[in-house]
């Protein structure tokens, strides 16, 4: 009888979640949204989101994610021009007053060779939620002058801004677009571990 | 006479293909960039922009020979995301802002890409230091725009050793790993708007506003 008690409690324990998995509070003073769009095909623009906060589910036994939320201030967009900032969280754009929150999470992730990981996830921006899939590298795990463990992700991934409904256009005499439909996402993620 | 006089005509002509093909190109700073991206902790990436410029490039289109470019960057003006670590940047340790609040890059030597690539040597000042900087220049194309100025768009990728320069202040988180490394990538997108030299100021869209001020 003892046995088959310790025999289940053993069996409990293998069949359980792995339980490495940490808790990581994105540390927003250190990581970057970061997005780009073409202007005329030719140029780039580039922005960021300043405010935001998020966590994720982190293994570093097998640099595993199990769960990642990020939910990202839409006011706070900054292209470095306050006027285009104003237009983009107006009513053709972000329409911040409306749907004041983008949002991701994660629904899945896998580890691919030499550091890199494939993320599918879902995204929400203008009130219209989509899947979006990410590439990332794993950069690897530091301890801080606080005595806190940090992990830090490059991401990137893009997505056509029309199916969040974020059609604003004009165009050039060739009949090609001013503003792209293609964004780029680009993000740097430093978690820290308890927040 | 007449077939010299041709000659000499369609010389001209030629000629002035030549220089119509180049010309002095504004950078427009609602569509450029000035990137850094440095190491935090050995392992980071940490990113910021300088938000405030000015600069010009010489560019031959025909040819796709950068003639030169000249390009100010208000030192004070870079943007990590992170208000308290700017202001540490600016310091005397870092950027030296109040000492120096100018960087500049100055391409003087002609350059012309192969294909639409290239090499191209500029001397950076920066933190009151000069120094020749390699940069890895790309052409991006040509179009015009809605106020039919003729534009441009330029990229150029280059790094650069921070001590070079003098900005040597350290922090170390512990032995062996630095607050920020001293190597410092610089990413730069310009989009450049043709200056007619018959237009006085940009009359259309927002430019004369921007054009000038840093």
């Amino acid at each position: 009888m003892r046995s088959l008690i310790v025999f289940i409690a053993v069996l409990s324990i293998l069949s359980a979640k792995p339980v490495y998995a940490e808790n990581f509070v994105i540390d927003s003073e250190n990581s970057q949204i970061g997005f780009s769009v073409k202007h005329m095909v030719i140029s780039t623009v580039e922005g960021k989101f300043t405010v935001f906060t998020g966590g994720f589910e982190f293994d570093e036994k097998d640099s595993e994610v199990h769960k990642a939320h990020l939910t990202i201030d839409a006011a706070s967009v900054d292209t470095y021009h306050p006027h285009r900032d104003d237009e983009l969280r107006g009513p053709d754009f972000f329409n911040v007053v409306k749907y004041p929150h983008i949002k991701f999470v994660l629904k899945n992730f896998k580890n691919g060779e030499g550091g890199t990981a494939a993320a599918t996830g879902d995204l929400t921006i203008h009130g219209i939620t989509k899947k979006i899939e990410l590439a990332g590298d794993y950069l690897g795990s530091m301890t801080g002058p606080d005595g806190k463990l940090r992990v830090g992700f490059s991401a990137r991934g893009t997505l056509d801004r029309r199916d969040f409904g974020l059609i604003w256009n004009k165009f050039l005499d060739t009949g090609e677009i001013v503003v792209g439909n293609e964004i780029t996402i680009t993000l740097e993620i430093v978690g820290i571990s308890g927040g | 006479m007449a077939a010299k006089k041709l000659v000499l005509v369609a010389l001209i002509l030629v000629a002035m293909q030549a220089a119509a093909s180049a010309g002095n190109y504004w950078i427009d700073p609602k569509h450029s960039h000035i990137g850094i991206t440095v190491k935090q902790m050995k392992i980071f990436n940490l990113k910021g922009k300088f938000k405030k410029f000015t600069g010009n490039v010489y560019f031959d289109k025909e040819n796709l020979t950068i003639e030169k470019a000249d390009f100010t960057v208000r030192a004070g003006s870079l943007d990590t995301g992170n208000r308290d670590r700017d202001r540490k940047f600016r310091t005397p340790g870092f950027l030296y802002t109040r000492k120096f609040p100018e960087i500049t890059l100055t391409v003087g030597k002609s350059g012309k890409l192969d294909g639409k690539r290239g090499t191209l040597t500029g001397d950076l000042t920066l933190r009151g230091v000069t120094r020749p900087v390699e940069f890895n220049v790309e052409y991006l194309g040509s179009g015009t725009d809605l106020c039919r100025y003729k534009r441009i768009s330029l990229a150029a990728k280059g790094k650069i050793n921070r001590t070079d320069f003098g900005i040597t202040r350290q922090e170390m988180i512990k032995e062996g790993v630095p607050m920020y490394g001293d190597e410092i990538t610089l990413d730069i997108k310009l989009a450049g708007v043709l200056l007619d030299p018959t237009q006085a100021a940009f009359k259309c869209g927002n430019y004369p506003a921007s054009r000038t001020r840093m």
